[in-house]
């Protein structure tokens, strides 16, 4: 089991570190979230029947827990709400472009950022799942939701963070 | 017409251009990386935790019931009902314990809707259970007095008992004045759980 879990991050470590990213400003409680994450599905993979892809599965595990997260958070200091350090230490890395395009696309992610976590939880959900590449089934098998009603939800999220970005 | 189905491809191709550049903006986000070694070690500590837990709680109720395997025939009718009261009402509390626990300590893989509607359950009844653990702190405080007088009215309550009664009782107090205190920490820290959920949940116009 240890190393399928080794396998499972480094395909997936990635994803599960966006999906805290969706829920965490502060980068030290995103961190403190992502491993609270990698424990869940560590505990989760142990029952993994094969009835839904990998990816999916941990999607499931990853976002339950990030909802205890928020829940058992608000004992400490509002930090899902920081919107100081929105992007972490590292930066927007794109070693291609000149620095103001840089500069461009780090506004870009912090104010996309900034407007995923103003979502309330469904609508947040359903964007950065289908942001991941999930399909509407997949989406909908995730979040316990019809397929139709992604479709709406998704549509109005989207709508919602690229006006943002228009008004910003 | 024609200038009405060139501007919606325009349209068209702008928001395909948008969804795009967003996935892309997503998918390139700076990642935090996984510290194995640590989910390996907090996986470990964390299950033994939760054992431990389980143990102390079960064993809870133990020390009650060897007084009274030791005491039960001395116990007047009237003191036998109220410990038969006090543990019936303590076993329901242990099993739902028990049950958070082992809800805790499993990782769900339910769709989010079902967890948060089980979650938000949860709270509400540790809300109500943090209620119930403070208002029943001080009717409690009436117990041992309670004892006391029944020994008084229907058995015998020698010098030396009335001298355990009066220095038991203060000591007595004292812990369930703290337990009422940390109960009603308990319930003011689940409420803003609940809060926090019910915030999240919400559904607003997007």
């Amino acid at each position: 089991m240890g190393q399928g879990f080794e396998d499972v991050f480094t395909q997936y470590g990635a994803l599960l570190s966006r999906v805290a990213s969706s829920y965490e400003a502060n980068d030290a409680m995103q961190q403190e979230l992502l491993q609270e994450i990698a424990i869940a599905v560590w505990q989760g993979l142990s029952r993994f029947k094969g009835d839904s892809s990998v990816k999916t599965y941990i999607l499931k595990i990853a976002h339950n827990r990030a909802v205890t997260h928020v829940a058992t958070q608000v004992k400490r200091v509002d930090t899902h709400r920081y919107e100081s350090d929105t992007l972490g230490s590292d930066g927007y890395q794109s070693p291609q472009y000149s620095p103001e395009v840089v500069s461009s696309q780090q506004q870009s992610l912090a104010r996309l950022l900034q407007a995923v976590r103003a979502l309330p939880l469904q609508p947040r959900q359903v964007l950065t799942l289908s942001l991941e590449g999930l399909s509407y089934d997949e989406i909908a098998e995730v979040c316990g939701i019809s397929k139709n009603h992604v479709g709406v939800i998704l549509k109005r999220a989207k709508q919602k963070v690229l006006q943002e970005e228009a008004d910003a | 017409m024609h200038n009405d189905d060139n501007k919606n491809r325009v349209k068209a191709n702008r928001i395909k251009a948008s969804d795009t550049d967003l996935t892309l903006l997503w998918q390139n986000q700076p990642v935090n990386d996984i510290d194995l070694s640590e989910v390996k070690k907090s996986f470990n500590s964390e299950r033994v935790k939760q054992r431990i837990y389980m143990v102390i709680d079960s064993l809870a109720l133990l020390p009650t019931l060897y007084f009274l395997s030791i005491y039960w025939g001395e116990l007047s009718f009237t003191a036998k009902g109220l410990c038969i009261f006090m543990v019936a009402t303590a076993i329901p509390f242990l099993i739902y314990q028990l049950w958070l626990r082992r809800v805790a300590a499993f990782a769900k893989d339910s769709q989010t809707l079902d967890h948060l509607h089980q979650y938000t359950r949860q709270i509400k009844n540790n809300i109500r259970i943090a209620f119930i653990t403070k208002h029943s702190a001080w009717p409690a405080l009436f117990v041992l007095p309670a004892f006391a007088l029944e020994r008084y009215f229907f058995g015998e309550l020698s010098p030396d008992k009335w001298e355990k009664i009066a220095f038991s009782f203060p000591i007595a107090a004292l812990i369930l004045i703290v337990w009422g205190i940390w109960a009603h920490k308990r319930q003011l820290r689940f409420e803003k759980q609940l809060k926090a959920l019910e915030e999240m949940a919400e559904q607003r116009t997007v």
